[in-house]
């Protein structure tokens, strides 16, 4: 399901005083089974954004393709189709939860697309088991009883077990400790990659941008401020910092690595800096100091 | 749907007029008691001077009039419901019309205007006040007015709190609807289409969420406020004090006046 948008502008509560322009005309063009990270500051229209592909909001200006719908549409019918196939996960979700058993909450997007009964068990329990959660310990226990991790992850089952095409993330590791937001990003990565769909992570963070997407747009003041492979986007700091965000940790230190090397003249080959993750950047120095070693020997 | 686009009636609008730099309880006195005029009024005359009144009112406050319209529009339902039941049932005065059972008198076409241009200067006066008050200021002015009544362990300042803090919160609850409402219409949730039933049913997935966010906050502000030793009105003083001025008297004047006046036009 390809994504395309032609100079989408957005405003908020036009033509009163309140009037607030949070998207100022954005073309893009995701492919299908890209995974797509957002990265911007607070404000600069992310949430506008995401919200737009799934037909929540409709631009006022500009024109989008969404698969096959084409927004915004001539009829308002139709719309709940748009966002079964676009699934949209909103920063804390377990705040949505309202059911009385997990299984019944996460069913309840099912129920909305009419799917037949006797569907709904199998397809509830595979998203449980999906988001790390056993069905049948958790399955018939209130979502309230649960630890806030937990909750987070009946949510985002609760958008997963509709099947989406397009899976958009807004922060889905907000508040979460190390651990969980990394076992809920490598549950979304292998997601992505067993299921072949887009995925769309919103998030702050530049380390979990770099490593798991495949392609990424930075927005600042409503804009597309930048936007390509991770290795594209954080060649440039000075333009990241102007957007008011920082470069990854690990690529910081591979710019300062590098300058500190051409100012001492030594032979030591500059780190390429599509590394990101700590075990490649071990292995490349190593390598390095390996042949340094070897040379003086 | 946004619900941020429509914005609670007799949201407070800042602004540098004579009624704005008022004090509240003169403020909060003068629409008590002009609403009781309002209701004193029986004749023709004596509407008309209250409706006058009303508009010198809205002119001095310098808030634009759409304000006090847009203030006007939940009323609209009421108003129409008592003008049409004041027209069909009121069997009083000459008969002016008939068709079949239904019959239109004279006494009740007058009635049905009074009682709708009561509605009317009703809601605009109270809005009046709301539009140049700010929350704040309203409750302080209520919890100062209230005072006395301590003695007999009327607790003006715990209520003038809760009303400060309902205040507070009805911004971040039209909000916290807006954000749930979007996130069950992403889960195929809709809430404008189908029948009245499932309607209904359809706000349980709205209602839920937002009274477990409101518990929990609630529990958090009161866990905040105990860290900061809150304990009641209890010695506690102001950094803005509320001052009668030159203002007030004017005021007070104002309203002996249109009492008088009131009085001697009514039937």
């Amino acid at each position: 399901m390809d994504i395309r948008l032609e100079n989408v502008k957005y405003t908020y509560s036009p033509g009163t005083p309140f009037a607030y322009q949070a998207l100022q005309g954005v073309s893009l063009h995701i492919p299908h089974g890209r995974y797509v990270a957002i990265i911007g500051h607070t404000g600069s229209g992310k949430s506008t954004l995401i919200q737009l592909l799934n037909g929540l909001l409709l631009p006022t200006e500009g024109t989008m393709q969404v698969g096959e719908f084409t927004l915004p549409p001539k009829k308002k019918k139709g719309m709940e189709k748009l966002r079964q196939q676009v699934g949209l996960a909103f920063q804390y979700p377990e705040y949505q939860l309202f059911e009385e058993t997990v299984r019944k909450d996460v069913a309840f997007g099912l129920i909305n697309m009419g799917l037949p009964p006797e569907m709904i068990p199998g397809r509830v329990d595979a998203a449980l088991r999906l988001v790390g959660l056993d069905p049948d310990k958790y399955g018939d226990k209130s979502p309230f009883m649960l630890s806030g991790g937990q909750m987070r992850r009946v949510a985002l089952a609760g958008v997963l077990v509709m099947n989406p095409q397009v899976l958009i993330l807004d922060e889905p590791t907000a508040g979460l400790d190390p651990a969980g937001h990394h076992a809920i990003l490598d549950m979304i990565a292998r997601v992505h990659r067993e299921e072949e769909r887009t995925t769309i992570l919103v998030t702050h963070s530049m380390e979990d941008a770099a490593r798991y997407a495949d392609y990424l747009y930075v927005m600042n003041e409503g804009r597309i401020w930048m936007e390509g492979t991770p290795h594209q986007v954080f060649q440039d700091p000075v333009k990241i910092r102007q957007a008011g965000l920082e470069l990854p940790e690990i690529t910081r230190f591979i710019f300062e690595f590098n300058e500190r090397v051409r100012i001492s003249g030594s032979k030591i080959a500059p780190l390429p800096f599509d590394i990101f993750d700590a075990g490649m950047l071990t292995n490349e120095l190593a390598r390095r100091f390996r042949r340094k070693e070897g040379s003086r020997g | 749907m946004s619900f941020l686009n429509s914005i609670p009636i007799g949201q407070y609008v800042p602004r540098n007029s004579f009624l704005h730099q008022c004090d509240p309880r003169s403020k909060l006195l003068f629409v008590f008691f002009f609403i009781i005029f309002i209701f004193l009024a029986n004749s023709l005359y004596a509407f008309l001077f209250v409706a006058a009144v009303s508009v010198i009112g809205i002119v001095m406050s310098r808030i634009p009039v759409i304000y006090i319209l847009r203030g006007l529009k939940p009323a609209l339902w009421i108003i129409l419901l008592t003008v049409v039941l004041q027209i069909f049932t009121n069997k009083e005065g000459e008969l002016l019309f008939s068709w079949r059972f239904i019959e239109i008198h004279e006494k009740g076409l007058v009635n049905a205007g009074f009682v709708s241009a009561r509605i009317i200067l009703l809601m605009m006066s109270a809005s009046l006040l709301t539009l140049t008050t700010s929350p704040i200021q309203l409750t302080d002015g209520l919890e100062s007015l209230f005072s006395p009544l301590r003695r007999f362990k009327f607790p003006a300042h715990e209520l003038a709190l809760m009303m400060s803090i309902s205040l507070r919160f009805i911004p971040t609850l039209l909000e916290e609807t807006d954000k749930i409402a979007k996130a069950q219409m992403s889960r195929g949730a809709s809430f404008s289409s189908g029948s009245i039933v499932k309607r209904i049913n359809g706000i349980i997935p709205l209602i839920v969420p937002l009274f477990v966010q409101s518990f929990r906050r609630a529990e958090e502000l009161a866990f905040a406020m105990e860290a900061r030793g809150y304990r009641g009105g209890e010695g506690r003083t102001k950094y803005r004090q509320l001052r009668y001025g030159g203002r007030d008297a004017m005021l007070l004047i104002v309203m002996i006046v249109i009492a008088v006046i009131v009085l001697l036009l009514r039937a």
